[in-house]
């Protein structure tokens, strides 16, 4: 499409105006702002889109403001092989002519003349491309898609070789669409799918649980089956079986009962035989047994005789050696008595040298305690007498060191007077008379007005200064200090005070050591008791002299010790000899009182043995007398043979016993019982097992259970069917939308390329830079920018750059449509564009040739550098139009 | 009176998984109406008693609803009925005959034969009943009930459920009996006339005109020959006469063939037309062929609008018993350019494979033809 003039009659706010655009190349339109530059791109829209009869908005739109008139457009133009005017009024007068100059010249009007403009476009224009490539500031900042051009499509598609992407969308949307029933846009599994497996899931599972329950009840029909044949057969066993069984065992046991009955009388007549026989024989044992007995008492009582006479004899012996020893200890006891006496003597005479030792020492201790006493008593006195205690003696020292302080204070501080005359001198100091000798000094420190006559000379009054007096007044407190303490302590000075302190101490270590002796001479005694001690030797003393033999003379402690020791000795021995002889007479006492002992038990037994001896022989006659000892042996012999028929009666009577078996036969009979017993119960239990079931049965039976699964199953199986044909239906609906979008997908990248490469190849001289690109998205809209490794998403760019960008865009698509394209037009562009970057796009498009490119703006500084562009002021356009 | 109605394999409560709920409502209720028509024709025939070999119940646990409507229905007989315990419904310890539910609604004049002793229905006519006591009964069992009858030469009737081996050809199948003894049997005098169920055709079995399985009263299956019976049996002539009643109102109907282009679908379509009472009909498309895209579409569009008038409408299986191919005229007419056009290649070439994925893609290509005629419009 060439347009090649436009021409608006009261449009909007334009009387007449009409512009000649140049066929190729550039045409710049320049007006001022409201001047109705935009109104020459809608007055074509409504051109060809509205017939002149129409009452649409944009159609009324276009009437003058107040103005009652038709609104004309003409435009004059070329679209594909046919050059065309056509011209239209709206609104009033309303009017539409078309005039086909060429290929064949043709003229319509009214509808006809619309209906054939629509047929020329849609037939040579892509109205498509048309809406895409006006760049109008503030739209065009964002990307501009140019997806929806056909001749572009085509165009890049036989850039890139054909093959690609110029289908239909439309299909791949219902492609989409219909994929979208069965899964979600991210392709997991819609709703229709999961819910077709769910409801199989729910039938599978409800049928599980009524096959479940079905075959439940025929493993119950299969049981109860079972009970009802095995029930008879346990009953058939039971009558038939168990019960002829039982009666059999039953029978045997009264049989062994009979038996056993019949053994134990057997065994009961050979145990009374038994006893019989050893009756007799014990008969028979007593009578040889008490023979016997009196054989031995009688060899018994012939050896007690024998033992008599010795035993007699013994005791005599022992009688005669008992007398001999009595005398023996009267001496004894008499040589002990001597002993004894003499130890005694010796003892009192130790005891009585001992006490009068122990006395001597007691005086010899009074009398230093005694000495120790009184000097103690001196001491105490002597420091009674002083009242000069350490604390006095302290503080007189310190009063004494102050002074001698504030003495060297005041002699530091008064200033000193020296009298030295050449003559002999008299003066008065403070009226106290000296006299000096010729060059005697007199030096006196002046610590209080000092008044000094000189006779023949006169009075010199020399005054302390202030500091000085204070000194002399410390000076004078700690005098009076140190007397007050001296007075405390009884001394007159420092000096006495040393000597009493002397004193004090002497006196104190005498009062020590007497203290000291005292002590050591007492220990831990008491005086008193020390005193008391002695009264009692004293005492002890007088009692042990009255007690010694008349005549003794006492010897000394060591003599009289050894002499007590010895006596001990012999007092000792003696008794011990005493003691050894009684000890000999007892063991001697006890023997002959043994030997006695056994003479009278022997004599005893002796006695009782006869007794015995005589009893048996007597009880053996009388026995004898009744029945023979002959007789006895016959008695046992009859006996014995009883008993062997009793044992055979037995031995016969257990064989016909034990041939029953009674133990196996009661243990047959026992396991019977129980048998039986557990038929019973298992009989019992089956009974209520098969009650059980019959009840659980006619439950089932009621409730259609069979009915429930075989419907459950068929719902299955229709399930089934449907979710299989819904996922085969869902499979193909995926598999032809990936496969569009798998081949879209290549088929863009494919056909993006020819026109990225020629915006590239713009972008380059715009930028000066050989590293620059651009990523198209899937409307070709432009989605990145790299720029010297730099890239930049397209909402990152500057406005100026995505202002130049989408230019680019647009003429690289204008010239890639070529003759099939369409004007390129910009109204109001480049407001965002640099200086700079002005200059390189007005180069850029003053070099295109080939494409028709409108400038509409109202700053034609900013399109100055698009040389060779046709420039048009519409001032002027006016004009010429008017 | 010596005439009697034989009937067997009533089956109520039988479900079909081919029948949606609606029509399975319908179908279970066409039995419960055979019934009362059953109860009309004894009546109509001044039949002495009736007699059920079998199978009266498809399962021993039928729903309240089918018990309810069955007791109900027996209702409507004038005369003795007496249901013979089949496979189906065997006398086990399980066996709805013993529910209370049964026990305590079954009308009077309907007796449940429990054992082979034999009944009296009518003076001068002994009944005989040789019920299934488990699912699994011997074969031979009924022949052998057969030779253990008197052979006195009186009137019997032996009422029975089983195959026969000359039908079934097996005779290790439980239930099934040898003909030949019973006929052995027939000809000793011991039975008059042997009444089977078990068999849902109309049959007579062997050659003495006296044994007969009366068929079900309503269809069950395709493969049944003549159901949809009963049979009316007058004892009173020399021979027997036999005559079969029709009750059934169902029909299961294949319609098979080989569908290779339009002119095949057009023939199959006008065959389907052309079926009366389709709601009571269970149509079973049993057809094969190799379609083209558009002529398997158009069979699935035509079957599909044909499903909802008929009772059932069993589709053939896509891609099993009908083969898809599609053909490149179809899709090269397609006016797909780009990379539309790219991927209805591929898709056709995926198709032409024998990978898994084949089937998916002649669907895909269907798809793909539908969409763009839709887009087209």
């Amino acid at each position: 499409m060439r347009i090649h003039r436009l021409r608006l009659e009261n449009v909007r706010g334009i009387d007449a105006q009409q512009v000649d655009f140049a066929d190729d190349g550039v045409t710049v339109v320049c007006a001022p702002n409201e001047s109705g530059k935009t109104t020459l791109v809608d007055a074509l829209d409504v051109l060809f889109t509205f017939k002149a009869t129409s009452t649409a908005t944009k159609v009324r739109q276009l009437q003058p403001m107040g103005r009652d008139v038709g609104s004309t457009i003409e435009v004059e133009m070329t679209c594909g092989q046919v050059h065309l005017t056509c011209r239209k009024t709206f609104n009033k007068d309303r009017s539409s002519e078309l005039t086909i100059h060429a290929p064949t010249p043709d003229t319509f009007t009214g509808d006809a003349a619309h209906d054939q403009l629509r047929h020329i476009l849609k037939g040579s224009t892509d109205l498509a491309l048309f809406e895409a490539l006006r760049f109008e500031q503030g739209r065009d900042l964002e990307a501009v898609g140019l997806d929806n051009s056909t001749v572009l499509a085509a165009r890049l598609d036989d850039a890139a070789g054909g093959g690609g992407a110029t289908a239909d969308d439309a299909l791949f949307d219902r492609a989409d669409q219909q994929r979208r029933q069965y899964f979600t846009p991210t392709g997991r599994e819609g709703k229709v799918l999961i819910e077709a497996d769910d409801h199989v899931g729910d039938l599978i599972h409800a049928h599980s649980e009524a096959l479940d329950r079905r075959q439940q009840v025929e493993r119950d029909i299969a049981e109860l089956t079972r009970l009802q044949e095995e029930l008879p057969i346990l009953q058939r066993r039971r009558t038939e079986e168990l019960h002829p069984r039982m009666q059999e065992l039953r029978d045997k046991l009264v049989t062994v009962r009979n038996k056993g009955e019949r053994l134990a009388a057997r065994v009961a007549e050979r145990d009374r035989a038994l006893q019989a026989y050893h009756a007799a024989k014990q008969l028979l044992a007593d009578r040889t047994d008490r023979a016997e007995q009196a054989s031995v008492l009688e060899k018994d009582v012939t050896i007690l005789e024998a033992e008599l006479g010795p035993m007699q004899e013994r005791v005599d012996t022992l009688e005669q050696r008992l007398a001999e020893l009595d005398q023996q200890i009267d001496a004894e006891e008499r040589a002990v008595e001597v002993a004894r006496r003499q130890r005694d003597q010796a003892e009192l005479q130790l005891d009585h040298v001992a006490a009068t030792e122990e006395a001597d020492q007691i005086n010899a201790r009074l009398e230093v305690i005694e000495r120790s006493k009184q000097a103690v008593l001196v001491a105490e006195r002597s420091l009674a007498s002083i009242s000069l205690d350490d604390q006095l003696l302290e503080e007189i020292r310190t009063a004494e060191r102050e002074r001698f302080a504030c003495q060297a204070a005041v002699d530091a501080v008064a200033p000193t007077v020296a009298i030295t005359p050449r003559t002999p001198i008299r003066v008065q100091l403070d009226g106290e008379e000296h006299h000096l000798h010729a060059s005697q000094t007199w030096h006196g420190a002046i610590t209080e007005r000092l008044d000094l006559d000189i006779a023949e000379v006169g009075t010199l009054a020399v005054d302390a200064s202030g500091a000085t007096k204070d000194v002399q007044r410390e000076l004078a407190e700690a005098q009076a200090r140190l007397a007050r303490a001296c007075q405390s302590g009884g001394v007159a000075d420092p000096d006495e005070a040393e000597q009493v302190a002397q004193l004090r101490s002497r006196h104190q270590q005498d009062l020590q050591r007497g203290r000291e002796a005292l002590q050591q001479v007492l220990g831990d005694d008491d005086e008193h008791e020390v005193r008391a001690r002695l009264h009692t030797l004293q005492d002890q003393i007088a009692s042990l002299t009255g007690q010694l033999e008349t005549g003794a003379t006492l010897p000394r402690a060591d003599a009289a010790r050894a002499d007590r020791d010895a006596a001990r000795r012999a007092a000792a021995e003696a008794e011990q000899q005493l003691e050894q002889l009684r000890t000999r007479r007892t063991e001697l006492t006890e023997d002959l009182q043994a030997v006695r002992d056994r003479v009278v038990g022997i004599q005893a037994h002796h006695r009782q043995l006869q007794q015995r001896h005589q009893q048996m022989l007597d009880g053996l006659h009388d026995e004898r007398e009744t029945r023979s000892d002959e007789l006895l042996s016959a008695d046992v012999a009859v006996a014995e043979r009883d008993l062997d028929t009793a044992e055979d009666a037995v031995h016969q009577a257990r064989q016909q016993h034990d041939e029953l078996e009674p133990e196996m036969v009661q243990m047959l009979a026992e396991t019977a019982e129980k048998r039986l017993a557990d038929l019973d119960q298992r009989v019992e239990q089956l009974q209520l097992r098969r009650e059980g079931l019959r009840t659980r049965l006619e439950l089932a039976g009621e409730d259609g259970l069979a009915q429930r699964v075989d419907q459950l199953a068929a719902s299955l199986t229709r399930a089934r069917r449907e979710r299989d044909r819904l996922r085969a239906r869902a499979g193909a609906a995926r598999l032809l939308f990936e496969m569009l979008q798998q081949a879209r997908d290549e088929a863009y990248k494919t056909y993006r390329d020819p026109l990225r490469e020629r915006i590239v190849e713009q972008a380059r001289l715009l930028y000066g830079s050989d590293d620059v690109d651009v990523e198209l998205g899937d409307q070709l809209q432009i989605v990145s920018r790299t720029l010297d490794g730099t890239r930049l998403e397209w909402g990152q760019l500057s406005a100026g750059a995505r202002e130049q960008l989408a230019i680019l865009s647009g003429l690289a698509a204008a010239r890639i449509a070529g003759d099939d394209g369409v004007p390129f037009i910009l109204d109001d562009a480049l407001g965002y564009t640099d200086p700079g970057r002005l200059e390189r796009l007005g180069a850029l498009l003053g070099q295109v040739s080939d494409v028709q490119v409108i400038v509409l703006t109202c700053d034609p500084d900013r399109f100055q550098y698009v040389g060779g562009a046709h420039r048009i002021w519409l001032d002027e356009l006016r004009s010429v139009a008017s | 009176m010596t005439r009697f109605l034989h009937t067997a394999d009533w089956q109520l409560g039988m479900t079909r998984h081919y029948l949606d709920d609606h029509a399975q409502g319908r179908f279970a209720q066409a039995r419960i109406d055979a019934v009362r028509r059953l109860a009309e024709l004894a009546a109509e025939q001044s039949c002495a008693f009736v007699v059920v070999a079998g199978d009266v119940f498809d399962t021993n646990q039928p729903d309240r609803t089918t018990l309810g409507r069955a007791l109900d229905a027996l209702g409507a007989f004038t005369m003795p009925v007496y249901l013979l315990p089949g496979n189906h419904d065997p006398l086990d310890p399980g066996s709805i005959y013993r529910t209370p539910a049964f026990l305590d609604r079954c009308p009077p004049h309907v007796e449940v034969i429990r054992d082979r002793q034999p009944r009296h229905p009518v003076d001068g006519l002994e009944l005989v009943g040789v019920p299934w006591e488990s699912k699994h009964p011997l074969p031979n069992h009924l022949a052998d009930a057969c030779a253990d009858l008197p052979d006195d030469g009186r009137l019997r009737v032996v009422v029975g459920h089983g195959a026969a081996d000359v039908i079934s050809g097996d005779f290790a199948q439980p239930g099934t009996f040898k003909v030949s003894e019973v006929e052995a049997a027939i000809e000793e005098g011991r039975l008059t006339y042997l009444a089977l169920g078990d068999r849902h055709s109309t049959t007579s079995v062997g050659d003495t005109g006296r044994i007969f399985y009366s068929g079900a009263p309503e269809p069950t299956d395709y493969v049944e020959q003549d159901p949809g019976n009963a049979l009316v049996v007058d004892l009173s002539v020399d021979p027997i006469d036999v005559q079969p009643h029709r009750i059934g109102s169902w029909e299961y109907k294949i319609v098979a063939g080989s569908v290779d282009d339009d002119d095949d679908l057009t023939l199959l379509f006008d065959e389907l037309d052309t079926i009366g009472e389709k709601e009571r009909t269970i149509v079973k498309v049993k057809v094969d062929g190799t379609l083209t895209l558009s002529q398997a579409a158009r069979l699935e569009a035509e079957l599909e609008a044909r499903a909802e008038v008929f009772a059932a409408l069993e589709h053939p299986e896509r891609h099993r018993d009908i083969t898809i191919r599609p053909q490149p005229e179809e899709l090269d007419a397609l006016p797909l350019t780009g990379y539309a056009e790219v991927a209805r290649d591929r898709l056709r070439e995926l198709a032409a494979t024998d990978g898994p994925d084949a089937e998916e893609a002649v669907d895909a290509l269907a798809l793909l033809v539908r969409l763009h005629a839709e887009v087209d419009g």
